[in-house]
């Protein structure tokens, strides 16, 4: 190879292949500039969504801002669609000081309060606390100040064939043992009983506690490990441990692909899954919470669902809550359209998903039913790193056979170190 | 590449014949270095911005308390390594990877050697079955994890493995959930072996090709009538350089083991597997990917590199690598 080439340089080569991978690396971060395309705003926000499965959410993301900046022309905002693995990207993102300014999460860590990666968001809530749904807000306060606007609340519960469960002489259950009987009983051929995730664990961990009318956690003290969950923890291994449970299906408990095609008879599964059941089984599927376990115990019904949050290192903060107040606050409009036109979610909101029509009949009606009736979830506290002890403990004893008690006193101990690790916010 | 010092060097020694070690030493070939330096800065500047900056800003961090943050300045000693080596989920993980290493490395090595004896014995369509064995080794760890999860070892009677096991009157299994006995490392087991083995056989297929014919024609004069012996005498020993390389390289990849255990035994919006099936790096990504703690994380990441540097250095002490024949 000759070192002195005349005409194209290696240098300019070099230099422009540089700019071009520079170029492209830079572009792949942000998907294409939205919103509104104004060119004298003043301001411009970056706002983050996850990649939502609904057809059509995207442009509905894209037309909110657009709208936004129509009536605010001082304002662009840029949405950012972020495929894949959501969480570590935004919270990589906001480590530095080009993060977005408003973004969606799933609940607010005292970290992510200490790191300023969110800010209060008080003042712009206001009196539409008293309506908000306490639970979903409860994931997101920290000493009384709350850190999100909840955008959608998803239910979670259990879903059964209802000609699976005539065919067998069984009624719908009510009690933790009633639902180990009936795995057993409707575990025939190619059908399994129940399906609560593919590892046998995913969708009944976070239940167990409250099924008892217990706690996972009090205050910043971790309380999991009494009798009472312990029990309920063996009674339900018993799913697992003589073959009633569907395991390593090839959808997850998320997708009711396995009650559709039959290969469980009950399932765990999320409101989500409402329109395609609809479609696919109507008339012959039911929804009924988690049944209780022992004499205090309480059916469950688990909240889960995105919320707004304001990145506390923005450079525009006041126009980023603004901006959130006027979609996830004010639009009622948009909070319906959000939560029902495209998937099917409650609008976090009561008066919202009171007049909201889809959610008035049928089984979307009962959904919302038990959801006010039996809905609850974690605080906040409920950290991943206190919450991790806990998942193996529940893996242990169910897949292993360990002693529940012993397993999960010694898992509590280590979740009330992570707890006393998190900062005081 | 070869700079061009050395060529204009030769042509100038029969110029002057006395001058030229001189003459060599002080004449800098610059446009020569100017290409070097062009060509290679964007890779030795890539490396040290995106692999050493980060390496050691890594290594400060796993000396001080990160929690949502990489910034520096919280300084707390070697308490991030103390909470490491006291926390039981993390000693899990290690026997978990030894274990590993100590059960993958001798069977990949054993597969890889023992198709390229046989590949290389054959007479005809030696370049189909290369190709063959080969091509898993393109195959990405995410695709195959799913292959194995979602058809190979699925739970449900259709699945592979449980038609298999119908055969025998077997009930299905759950494969991948059943932890005692652990099934789950069959599947583990087995999909890193698929990935892994074509590229081994072919490093030492390349060499066995190496060896000269003579060497087998001579020993087989001395007397050494069967295959047996030959392989035992002759190929084994000359593939010894390479031998010790693939051994390396799979304890390396071994204690690296990430994607295909996530991939396998996550569940979906359950997070990151459960206690059985954690390797360490696993159980790092979600120290500071799940929970946001950088600290912890990093020193995690420098034990396990330690692990590493520690088990490479005693195979190349035992085996000898490096050294002459």
């Amino acid at each position: 190879m000759s070192g002195s080439t005349p005409g194209f340089s290696r240098r300019s080569f070099l230099g422009t292949s540089l700019l071009f991978v520079g170029g492209v690396a830079l572009n792949a971060c942000t998907s294409d500039p939205t919103g509104s395309g104004s060119g004298d705003a003043k301001i411009t926000l970056n706002h983050w969504y996850h990649e939502y499965g609904e057809q059509g959410t995207r442009e509905a993301a894209m037309r909110y801002a657009a709208d936004y900046t129509k009536a605010n022309p001082d304002v662009a905002v840029k949405v950012t669609w972020v495929p894949g693995d959501y969480k570590t990207k935004w919270q990589s993102s906001v480590l530095t000081p080009d993060g977005p300014d408003i973004y969606e999460i799933n609940e607010v860590t005292p970290d992510m309060v200490q790191q300023q990666q969110v800010t209060p968001l008080d003042d712009i809530i206001g009196s539409a606390k008293s309506e908000l749904n306490e639970h979903a807000l409860s994931a997101l306060t920290h000493s009384g100040k709350t850190y999100g606007v909840p955008m959608i609340i998803d239910v979670m519960y259990l879903y059964y064939r209802k000609s699976l469960l005539t065919a067998a002489g069984i009624q719908p259950p009510t009690t933790l043992t009633d639902l180990v009987a009936a795995s057993k009983a409707l575990t025939k051929g190619k059908t399994k009983g129940i399906f609560v995730g593919n590892d046998g664990i995913a969708g009944m961990r976070g239940v167990i506690a409250f099924s008892t009318g217990q706690q996972y956690l009090d205050g910043r003290k971790a309380v999991y490990a009494t009798p009472e969950i312990a029990d309920a923890l063996t009674v339900a291994r018993q799913m697992f441990t003589n073959n009633s449970m569907l395991l390593n299906y090839t959808t997850e408990w998320y997708q009711p692909d396995a009650l559709i095609s039959g290969a469980t008879a009950i399932s765990w599964g999320g409101m989500w899954a409402l329109p395609a059941l609809q479609k696919q089984l109507a008339g012959d599927f039911g929804l009924l919470p988690w049944p209780k376990h022992g004499p205090n115990g309480k059916p469950v019904v688990i909240l889960g669902g995105w919320s707004q949050v304001v990145n506390g290192k923005s450079k525009n903060i006041e126009a980023a809550k603004k901006y959130v107040q006027y979609l996830w606050l004010q639009n009622a409009d948009v909070q319906k359209d959000w939560a029902l036109s495209y998937g099917f979610h409650v609008p976090p909101r009561a008066s919202t998903a009171a007049s909201a029509t889809p959610l008035q009949s049928g089984e979307a009606k009962e959904a919302v039913d038990i959801l006010n009736q039996y809905g609850i979830r974690n605080t906040a506290l409920w950290a991943p790193s206190v919450q991790k002890p806990y998942d193996d403990a529940v893996s242990d004893i169910i897949k292993k056979n360990a002693d529940a008690t012993a397993t999960l006193t010694k898992a509590q101990a280590q979740s009330q170190s992570a707890l006393d690790a998190l900062p005081q916010v | 590449m070869s700079l061009r010092t050395a060529s204009s060097g030769a042509e100038t020694a029969p110029r002057s014949p006395q001058g030229n070690v001189g003459a060599r030493r002080r004449r800098v070939d610059w446009p020569a270095w100017r290409a070097f330096i062009l060509l290679t800065a964007p890779i030795v500047v890539g490396l040290v911005i995106f692999k050493y900056v980060a390496m050691a800003w890594g290594f400060l961090l796993s000396f001080s308390e990160a929690r949502g943050t990489i910034s520096l300045g919280n300084w707390v000693g070697i308490d991030n390594y103390r909470q490491l080596f006291n926390d039981p989920r993390f000693q899990d993980a290690l026997w978990m990877i030894v274990l590993f290493t100590l059960v993958i490395v001798p069977i990949t090595f054993g597969i890889s050697l023992g198709l390229a004896v046989l590949v290389n014995r054959l007479r005809r369509g030696r370049a189909f079955f290369r190709t063959t064995f080969f091509i898993p080794a393109a195959v990405s760890y995410v695709v195959a994890s799913l292959v194995w999860k979602m058809s190979l070892f699925s739970g449900v009677p259709a699945s592979a493995a449980n038609s298999l096991a119908g055969l025998f009157g077997q009930e299905p299994t759950a494969w991948i959930a059943t932890v005692d006995p652990p099934l789950y490392w069959i599947v583990i087991i087995t999909v890193r072996l698929w990935l892994q083995v074509g590229l081994y056989m072919i490093l030492f297929l390349a060499a066995i090709q190496n060896i000269p014919a003579e060497l087998y024609e001579a020993a087989r004069v001395d007397g050494a009538r069967s295959e047996w012996k030959l392989f035992r005498h002759i190929t084994f020993p000359l593939l010894r350089n390479t031998s010790v390389a693939v051994t390396m390289l799979l304890i390396i990849a071994s204690f690296q083991a990430f994607d295909e255990f996530y991939n396998l035994l996550s569940t979906g919006l359950a997070g990151a597997p459960g206690p059985d099936g954690r390797p360490p790096l696993v159980y790092l990504y979600d120290v500071a990917m799940g929970q946001q703690d950088y600290g912890l994380g990093s020193a995690g990441a420098f034990v396990v590199t330690l692990l590493i540097v520690g088990f490479t250095l005693l195979q190349s002490r035992i085996t000898g690598f490096g050294k002459e024949d």
